[in-house]
């Protein structure tokens, strides 16, 4: 029993070092999201969307010399392997920032299943009360996996923990930490909601 | 010995659930409990503290209010799915439900208890059908949003001369709908009247409807004796110079709390009751409460002031002396109070507790608890006595 639970963790492990790819859009002189928080292994494509900007993706202090500008269309990758906060700007406007966190993966922290039993309730009464406790949409928006597919996971966790100033969406931070609106926005993206 | 226990339950509901007898007897004593996540409703007895019917398949009640025919008799349940459905609480049974809609959001019944009026979301406008045997009788879309979709609808209540009047969430207008030609309905529109109006009320009278804005500080006021003069601002810039606090739970602005001339209204991002004087819309004072008001509700007399609020503070219920504007008593009946209702002439609270599957009843004079009855997660509670009142 257990050796066949440390394999099923090897396995959970060896697939999340596969890495999984995230996409940041370049359009009207942002990177869109401009934080983005990953897991070691995985990559990212930032794909420049304008109709004839060039940009560039440059990570001064991993490389001091100036990368290729990116055309309209193109697309870069880069995998990150080490943890960290990695700044980038784009070398023609350096007012164009962004930044990638590498963070353990949120599946090795632990959330205890009390804790997780607390926020399915939180989700389903509380979040329920503007989303419907289906999640299927109240004032606020319906939260099924297919109408947060426009979200990345760590969009929705900046929404859950931060609010959305302007709209009626409160931060909910003083409710949970960052590893817990992770592993929430996890289940709201995977439908995995009472 | 779980399978026993459960068994004896099973036994237990069902013999005293037992539908389709109707009883002979009247209505003004009954009432009807939300249980908000199996898509049912309990058919209650207000004197003898006690449940007499569970209605099931009535949809999903995440957000679920109800009006009742002026007979007393029937109940008309407005769920979050677009449901409406009619409820015999003689009888205990499900007379006929649609589903009228996607999203809704609440209801209303016209002077003449000729019409049911429902409030949408999904798609945005306001339908309106026949009490008796729930057909459409008009659809009301509302303004377009971005070209796409129409605006949300809230705050619907009913006023005098059969019309109906509700806010427009998105695109920040009051409707008011004249339905006494019901092939005709005649729509008068105010624009312009504040940033995300969510929710609406009307006076006992049925004179001024008043909407509460989520988008600015401030409520908008409509005086229906004098609509040529438009929606004015009153209580604008209550929070000016201190900082919105988050809204974890929109507050409810249902029914009118009111005593002698001041009406008491939930604050948005602020910890506080307004008062308002009826005669001149200033404001009289605020009373500082335990956190965001959701339900600011007067006890039949007006003599008190009874409040709950929003998460983390659901758990608890403060009174206000509409004399002193003090808070007299704090009542902690567990996680999740989601909503209070006073019997007809006040002697008693009833309030749900969600995260307890209770429903708790106190003596409004002494604030005993007198009785506790069972309710899988209970949210709203509607007594029949709102048949006959103006804007319930």
């Amino acid at each position: 029993m257990r050796a066949l639970l440390i394999l099923l963790l090897t396995l959970t492990i060896v697939s999340a070092n596969a890495g999984t790819v995230h996409d940041v859009e370049i359009k009207k002189h942002k990177f869109t999201p401009s934080q983005i928080t990953i897991n070691p292994g995985d990559s990212i494509r930032w794909f420049n969307k304008e109709k004839r900007q060039y940009h560039s993706v440059w990570f001064k202090s991993l490389d001091p010399s100036e990368p290729d500008y990116l055309f309209p269309g193109d697309a870069y990758i880069k995998q990150f392997d080490a943890l960290g906060d990695f700044n980038y700007e784009c070398g023609p406007h350096p007012k164009m920032k962004g930044v990638v966190s590498v963070v353990e993966p949120s599946a090795q922290k632990h959330i205890s299943s009390d804790k997780k039993q607390e926020l399915l309730h939180l989700l389903k009464h509380d979040c329920g009360s503007c989303h419907g406790m289906t999640l299927a949409g109240g004032l606020g928006p319906e939260l099924s996996p297919n109408s947060l597919k426009r979200l990345s996971t760590e969009q929705v966790v900046h929404t859950i923990l931060n609010g959305r100033p302007g709209t009626p969406m409160p931060p909910w931070r003083p409710f949970m930490n960052d590893d817990q609106a992770h592993w929430l926005a996890e289940q709201l993206k995977q439908g995995k909601t009472p | 010995m779980k399978y026993l226990l459960n068994l004896l339950l099973l036994l237990f509901f069902t013999s005293s659930y037992a539908a389709s007898e109707c009883s002979v007897r009247g209505t003004g004593d009954l009432g009807v409990i939300i249980q908000r996540a199996n898509s049912s409703v309990l058919v209650v007895d207000t004197s003898k503290h006690e449940t007499i019917f569970k209605v099931d398949g009535v949809g999903d009640l995440s957000h679920a209010s109800i009006v009742f025919s002026r007979d007393a008799r029937y109940a008309y349940v407005f769920a979050r799915d677009g449901g409406l459905s009619k409820i015999d609480i003689l009888c205990g049974t499900l007379v006929k439900r649609i589903v009228q809609g996607g999203n809704s959001i609440g209801g209303a019944i016209s002077q003449d208890g000729k019409l049911i009026a429902v409030s949408n979301y999904k798609p945005g406008g306001v339908k309106i059908f026949s009490a008796d045997n729930l057909e459409l009788i008009a659809d009301i879309p509302t303004t377009k949003v971005h070209s796409e979709k129409n605006s949300k609808t809230v705050g619907l209540v009913d006023a005098p001369d059969n019309k109906f009047v509700f806010g427009l969430y998105d695109t920040g207008e009051t409707w008011v709908v004249d339905m006494n030609d019901t092939k005709n309905p005649k729509i008068e529109r105010f624009t312009n009247v504040g940033m995300l109006p969510y929710d609406g009320l009307i006076d006992p009278q049925g004179r001024y409807y008043i909407g509460g804005l989520f988008g600015e500080d401030g409520m908008v006021l409509l005086d229906l004796w004098n609509t040529q003069d438009g929606v004015k601002r009153i209580l604008p810039n209550y929070g000016k110079g201190k900082k919105k606090l988050p809204v974890y739970k929109m507050p409810h602005l249902e029914g009118w709390a009111i005593a002698g001339n001041n009406a008491f209204l939930p604050a948005i991002g602020q910890h506080e009751v307004l008062v308002v004087d009826t005669n001149n819309w200033q404001e009289q004072g605020r009373v500082k409460v335990h956190g965001q008001p959701v339900f600011v509700m007067s006890r039949p007399d007006g003599r008190y002031i009874w409040v709950n609020f929003a998460f983390p503070h659901n758990d608890t219920i403060q009174v206000i002396d509409t004399e002193t504007f003090k808070i007299v008593k704090t009542l902690k009946p567990g996680k999740g109070v989601l909503h209070m209702e006073f019997s007809p002439r006040g002697e008693e609270v009833w309030m749900s507790v969600r995260d307890k599957d209770q429903v708790q009843i106190y003596n409004t004079t002494t604030f005993e608890k007198l009785a506790t009855l069972p309710a899988q997660k209970p949210s709203g509670i509607f007594f029949t006595s709102r048949a006959h009142k103006i804007g319930l």
